[in-house]
């Protein structure tokens, strides 16, 4: 959901260059049309670009300058950023109609190893939160496995980001749903990175469980990631060459 | 081919660690839970046997674990060859 305050930024990686919008993580150009190009500004909320939009003769522009924010985010070129008090005004106001409001997707730059595991700490938490009441039922190994199902998110995105070292990588949030957005690379390079996710986590707890058997009930969660190599999972499915 | 292949390894890959770490798991829990021991497998194909005695808990895995990842690996080639098939 996006409202009038909402600001529109380019994306990390994503330059506004004579009228295109170069992605150079995914290393393609998409034009904009010649009246976006005169309303888009990085940085502007949705209700400026509509003063802008209604100048230049729209008949709705703030209908018109939503609609170019959300598809300029489906398409993963620029993020909207709202408020957190903003954000959760929102999902509190539509859960009264019981409906369950999606965030924008946010495209995240991918430069250093801390601000990599600080964007997926937000889905890191969820997960545990998640857990964590049915969890704490098992006492302490049922606590340490919530965590390792959180810390399991992290490790896997990061096995898919060290798999694609060398080449231009974002972050994708959607919701809390992390994926690694990259360009197209060789079928060795994409089996490799595909395969990297799932299995990092699913032998890093075969490893802890026969150096330190104690903690085997608590890291089953990351031996769990395995089922991600099958095609039931979008990284299966990928290695396999079925996507 | 190809498909069929490597869904084949990577299912069998999947399977083999899941099983591992459940068994370790079990392995682990079993005694709290106050379980005697118990085997899994089939005639003389044994994926995992627990046996307990008054000084230890014994976790074997059995020549039945290659059988279960190869099963679960045929059923991950199966669903490739269905989603290759399939139109679209």
């Amino acid at each position: 959901m996006m409202e009038s305050g909402d600001r529109i930024e380019l994306a990390p990686g994503v330059v506004l260059r004579a009228g295109v919008l170069h992605d150079s993580v995914r290393r393609i150009d998409v034009p904009l049309n010649a009246t976006a190009c005169l309303a888009f500004r990085s940085g502007a909320t949705i209700a400026e670009i509509a003063v802008t939009l209604a100048r230049l003769g729209a008949r709705d522009a703030e209908r018109d300058a939503t609609s170019l924010a959300r598809e300029l985010n489906r398409l993963l070129l620029a993020n909207v950023r709202a408020t957190r008090r903003d954000r959760l005004r929102r999902r509190a106001r539509a859960l009264r109609f019981g409906i369950a409001v999606q965030a924008p997707v946010q495209r995240i730059a991918v430069d250093n190893a801390r601000t990599f595991v600080a964007a997926l700490v937000p889905s890191a938490c969820a997960v545990i939160a998640a857990l964590l009441p049915l969890a704490s039922l098992a006492g302490t190994p049922g606590i340490a496995a919530a965590a390792a199902a959180g810390t399991g998110i992290v490790f896997h995105e990061a096995a898919h980001a060290v798999a694609l070292l060398g080449v231009p990588r974002a972050l994708v949030l959607e919701g809390l749903k992390p994926s690694i957005l990259h360009p197209p690379v060789g079928a060795s390079r994409t089996f490799a990175a595909a395969t990297a996710g799932p299995l990092v986590p699913a032998l890093l707890a075969v490893t802890i469980s026969l150096a330190w058997r104690d903690a085997a009930p608590a890291v089953v969660p990351l031996a769990a990631h395995a089922f991600g190599l099958t095609v039931l999972a979008p990284d299966g499915r990928t290695a396999c060459g079925l996507s | 081919v190809r498909v069929v292949v490597i869904a084949f390894a990577l299912g069998a890959g999947a399977f083999l660690i899941a099983i591992v770490a459940a068994g370790m798991a079990v392995g682990v829990l079993a005694p709290s839970a106050g379980w005697a021991g118990f085997r899994v497998g089939i005639g003389p194909f044994t994926v995992i046997q627990l046996t307990r005695d008054s000084e230890a808990t014994t976790t074997t895995f059995g020549s039945g674990i290659l059988a279960a990842a190869s099963l679960g690996g045929a059923l991950n080639a199966l669903a490739a060859a269905w989603l290759k098939r399939r139109p679209g």
